[in-house]
């Protein structure tokens, strides 16, 4: 299996077991869902790294995109408790 | 006749000539109209299999990405926080399988096919010239520099050490001392087109890393490359013994070491190469090959590289 395709399923399983884990938990804040999945991108590229340059290029963007919604979702957190 | 006409093979095994249209049966080898010789282009199956992949791969991501968003959007409508979570995380992927690149790997035949008549000319230039000392490789310096390996006409105090400035050199005739016997041929490694690759992918500098990141530098480019598995590296007193688990071209490396013989114990094969310019590269030592044995079964590899000395910084003296 091709690394992206390694990514992409490595990814799948830790996302929808987050959903299952966390719906049994009766978790109800859309935000700490949206949050994990942004940190589980990162895991899942760093459990399946190496990518080759063109893959790298694409995955940093991803990376970089994903990184902005938890910036988002904990800075909107902070300002919660701040306020 | 030499005139030769394709013919697709449909999956009923019967297709038309694709010079008079006439019905061809699959295990026809003239067309039974016009005559024309038939070539079947099995191959086709396997050239259209990347576009058919791509498609698919278009069509999982579409697939993942709207269900994502229909499941996200009636959650959302109906107030189920863990579906509009599943509908997410749906999206998510199907935006990954749709924008994350799938690198083209091309066939590993057909980079054995490309690249082999050019390492044959090798083989024949050093059959030629009658070489039959190691090649050693030059250590180089400097991110994605290609390594240079020069085989020496007879080993001599100064053919030992050949200077580090023969990297820069675009020679292939060399004189590296003082005696006519000095001579030799510089080469550019067979290995050094996946060396520099290896450097890009990791964004490294193999020349500026740690002896004991060797290994792992080496394995994460050769992984990155979809080329092999560097599973150990053991230095010896003055060589070191690599094991590595090939994952593409084996055909090429066992085709290798029988159609160029010499060039596969004096040089190396390509990965071989791009193993003993990395080396001597990150050590700083010259290198020669002292053995690769190939088990083409087991997909494995062992290589024992020498290591020379510390390079030693002179000039250049290239002819």
């Amino acid at each position: 299996m091709k690394n992206v395709d390694t990514l992409i399923f490595t990814y799948s399983l830790i996302v929808f077991s987050t959903v299952f884990i966390l719906s049994l938990l009766s978790e109800e804040r859309i935000d700490v869902y949206a949050a994990l999945f942004a940190v589980e991108f990162f895991i899942a590229s760093e459990l399946t790294s190496p990518f080759s340059q063109a893959e790298n290029r694409r995955k940093t963007i991803m990376e970089m995109i994903l990184l902005a919604v938890f910036i988002g979702i904990v800075a909107e957190r902070v300002l919660e408790v701040l306020m | 006749m030499s005139e030769t006409a394709w013919v697709a093979v449909g999956s009923l095994g019967q297709s038309d000539c694709w010079i008079c249209g006439e019905d061809i049966l699959s295990d026809d080898s003239f067309c039974r109209n016009c005559g024309v010789a038939l070539a079947h282009i099995d191959g086709k199956r396997e050239a259209r299999q990347p576009i058919g992949r791509a498609d698919r791969r278009v069509s999982v991501g579409i697939f993942l990405a709207m269900v994502g968003g229909i499941v996200g959007v009636f959650s959302y409508l109906l107030g189920i926080v863990p579906m509009i979570a599943f509908g997410l995380a749906s999206f998510l992927i199907g935006i990954m399988v749709l924008y994350l690149p799938n690198s083209e790997f091309i066939s590993g035949n057909v980079v054995a096919d490309s690249s082999l008549p050019s390492l044959l000319n090798i083989e024949n230039l050093l059959e030629d010239l009658d070489l039959d000392e190691r090649g050693i490789y030059i250590p180089s310096s400097g991110f994605a520099v290609s390594s240079k390996v020069f085989v020496p006409l007879t080993i001599t105090p100064a053919t030992k050490q050949p200077p580090l400035g023969l990297v820069q050199s675009r020679r292939i005739f060399v004189t590296v001392g003082k005696n006519a016997e000095d001579r030799g041929v510089l080469l550019e490694a067979p290995g050094s087109g996946i060396l520099s690759a290896i450097e890009r992918s990791l964004n490294v500098d193999l020349s500026e890393i740690q002896s004991k990141d060797l290994l792992g530098n080496l394995n994460s480019g050769f992984k990155a490359l979809g080329i092999a598995k560097v599973t150990s590296l053991e230095y010896g007193d003055a060589d070191l013994r690599i094991q590595m688990e090939l994952t593409s071209f084996v055909n090429l490396e066992a085709k290798l070491r029988n159609l160029a013989p010499r060039l596969s114990t004096h040089i190396g094969t390509p990965i071989v190469s791009a193993v003993a310019g990395g080396i001597s590269k990150a050590t700083g030592k010259y290198v020669t090959i002292t053995s690769a044995i190939l088990d083409p079964s087991n997909r494995k590899m062992s290589i024992v590289l020498r290591l020379i000395a510390s390079a030693r910084k002179d000039g250049v003296t290239g002819e």
